[in-house]
């Protein structure tokens, strides 16, 4: 046999590097832009660590910025793997955490966790992930028993739970008077600006593992599109995948959104391009949303603080301004 | 010689409707046998629970003289294929992907392919007939072409056994003859194991071992076709007239449908002649 390596790894690698260069873009600019203007070649000697003369922007660019761009890379990536898997379990390219209530779900549990006090880990992490299993359990009985149109069914379900979640979010908010959920409207939303670089080293410690494990389930999500029976009989332990793919993903979901609450349809818009462009392999898709979605929102965060005269608005804001018409237009398509 | 499937004495339930009771039957090695009975008679709910997608309430299944529930997914998966009834046919796979996923028993957890993999994917899919589609996509695809598509995912598998489930179903004559043929080969020349439910009396009669005639989940009948398909038998399983005479090609049962028996119309809405 030739050393020559196997044609999906070749093109995972290909891939991988170009998506990597997008995201090393994307974090640059993440980097260098904001409301402090600086002179460009002020902001490269600073990211090559040669500028002791400016502590201001050093201080701005490593203590303000640095951890903001890694925790939008994280979430990026987390909230696009998350869409990939829960596609590929509901073979439904319209299915992802945020549309499916889940994220809201999570965000109750979130709130619930700051009123009574809890630190945001692990204690409103927990919460979270307590309040997306209760919305996933029940997104997944309501839609069940709908022979036709399973589809619809279940973003109905989703769109039902979700209206649901939104109306406890602000009941919560509405009856606490507490300084806590101060920010929270804000919060809520998808706000990046508060976090330091202990909450992101907190966060990539739980969300790497699971990158890893997903992307070594990849072939059973490519084997779980051929459907239950054909997934079962070619030795897939569909129970035990299914369970693990739905309980790692909400718990990444769940991190995510007790780190920097709703932040929707990332999950559809990367995932989508990238099957476009890149094809329905899982093997290459997981590590492909993981770069592509950090670049994303990376940049969508990027806008987020740079767009608005003054102060900044909350990265959910401009992802749903992209994402809701695409998913308009997918659903118009899938329906054709 | 073990047999290659060995049931005993299974019955299945779904909620409270009981879809299988007390069946009992052996399928040699290398034998081609065919699962026949009237609509919702359980022959695709017998065929999955071989398969192991179905658990039964009772009794239990031997495959290569071992108990099913003895295997693990993967190791069961390399004796046993199936092609389901139905399947999903909106997903965005090639035919070549999608034929070469039936390699995933044999491989690792990514699932990377070696050289003699990709091989044998292309040999099934040029005696399947679908070398031409290789790089078209199954959502794109006619029911025939796709269902010969997952036909050659199931032979891929590289299974001693091969279930399948109402195959000929959305075949033309050409490709009904075709894949019949294909799985006479399989049986002869790679000592394979066919068990296949079917519709088709006539097809089943022609290349059938062995038959089982399946009636409310229970065995009306089993043995050679010549045996199993009686007019008697038949007219007391499927409740209309048919004629059974021999085929002109040689000592197999040929089954006629009488036309005109059943006239929804007519005052009494009787059956009877």
């Amino acid at each position: 046999m030739t050393a020559r390596p196997h044609p999906v790894l070749l093109r995972l690698a290909v891939v991988s590097a170009l998506l990597l260069l997008a995201l090393t873009a994307a974090l640059v600019m993440g980097l260098s832009l904001g409301s402090t203007q600086a002179g460009l070649d002020a902001i490269i000697k600073t990211l090559l660590g040669r500028s002791p003369s400016e502590p201001m922007l050093q201080a701005i660019i490593w203590h303000i910025r640095f951890p903001r761009v890694l925790l939008a890379a994280l979430v990026g990536a987390a909230m696009s793997v998350g869409g990939l898997v829960f596609q590929a379990l509901l073979r439904n390219p319209l299915a992802e955490p945020y549309i499916l209530g889940i994220s809201g779900g999570s965000a109750i549990g979130a709130i619930i966790g700051i009123i009574l006090g809890f630190s945001r880990f692990p204690g409103v992490t927990v919460m979270a992930f307590a309040g997306s299993m209760c919305t996933l359990v029940l997104v997944m009985i309501i839609s069940s028993g709908q022979r036709i149109l399973k589809k619809d069914a279940l973003l109905l379900a989703g769109v039902m739970v979700n209206a649901f979640c939104s109306a406890v979010i602000m009941f919560l908010v509405s009856m606490t008077q507490d300084a806590r959920l101060h920010n929270i409207i804000f919060w809520l939303m998808g706000d990046m600006s508060m976090t330091d670089l202990r909450q992101v080293g907190i966060l990539s410690a739980i969300l790497i593992p699971g990158f890893i494990l997903i992307f070594c389930l990849s072939h059973a999500m490519n084997m779980l599109l051929m459907g239950r029976e054909m997934a079962i009989s070619m030795g897939l332990q569909l129970k035990t995948i299914t369970l693990t793919l739905l309980v790692a993903t909400s718990f990444m979901v769940s991190a995510t959104v007790s780190q920097c609450g709703l932040i929707g349809f990332v999950g559809l818009v990367i995932p989508h391009l990238l099957r476009m462009v890149l094809g329905p392999d899982h093997r290459v898709l997981v590590p492909a949303c993981i770069l592509g979605g950090g670049a994303y929102m990376v940049f969508c965060d990027l806008l987020a603080r740079t767009l608005p005269q003054q102060g900044e608005m909350p990265a959910g804001v401009i992802t749903a301004l992209i994402g809701a018409p695409l998913f308009i237009i997918l659903l118009k398509r899938s329906n054709r | 010689m073990t047999a290659a499937v060995d049931v005993i004495n299974i019955s299945l339930a779904y909620g409270k409707k009981a879809v299988l009771q007390e069946v009992s039957f052996t399928v040699n090695r290398g034998e081609f046998f065919i699962i026949i009975g009237p609509n919702g008679s359980g022959k695709t709910s017998l065929i999955k629970s071989i398969a192991g997608i179905e658990q039964p309430r009772n009794g239990r299944i031997d495959i290569l003289g071992r108990p099913l529930a003895d295997y693990g997914r993967k190791a069961l998966a390399r004796k046993v294929a199936l092609v389901p009834q139905t399947a999903p046919v909106d997903f965005p796979f090639t035919v070549s992907e999608t034929v070469l996923m039936g390699r995933a028993p044999h491989l690792g957890l990514l699932g990377l392919e070696s050289e003699s993999d990709s091989k044998l994917v292309r040999q099934v899919m040029a005696f399947t007939g679908i070398t031409e589609l290789a790089d078209r996509r199954i959502e794109h695809l006619s029911g025939g072409e796709r269902q010969r598509a997952f036909v050659a995912r199931a032979v891929c598998q590289s299974s001693e056994i091969i279930l399948l489930d109402e195959p000929t179903a959305s075949l033309d004559l050409a490709y009904q003859a075709r894949l019949m043929d294909l799985m006479e080969a399989l049986k002869n020349d790679r000592g394979a194991t066919i068990v296949m439910v079917s519709h088709d009396v006539n097809l089943a009669a022609l290349y059938a071992d062995r038959l089982l005639l399946l009636k409310d989940g229970q065995v009306m009948s089993q043995g050679r076709p010549a045996d199993v398909l009686t007019y008697e038998t038949l007219e007391k399983v499927y409740g209309c007239t048919l004629l059974v005479d021999k085929s002109p090609l040689g000592d197999f049962p040929r089954i006629t449908l009488v036309p005109g028996k059943f006239n929804p119309f007519s005052r009494s809405g009787s059956r009877s002649l």
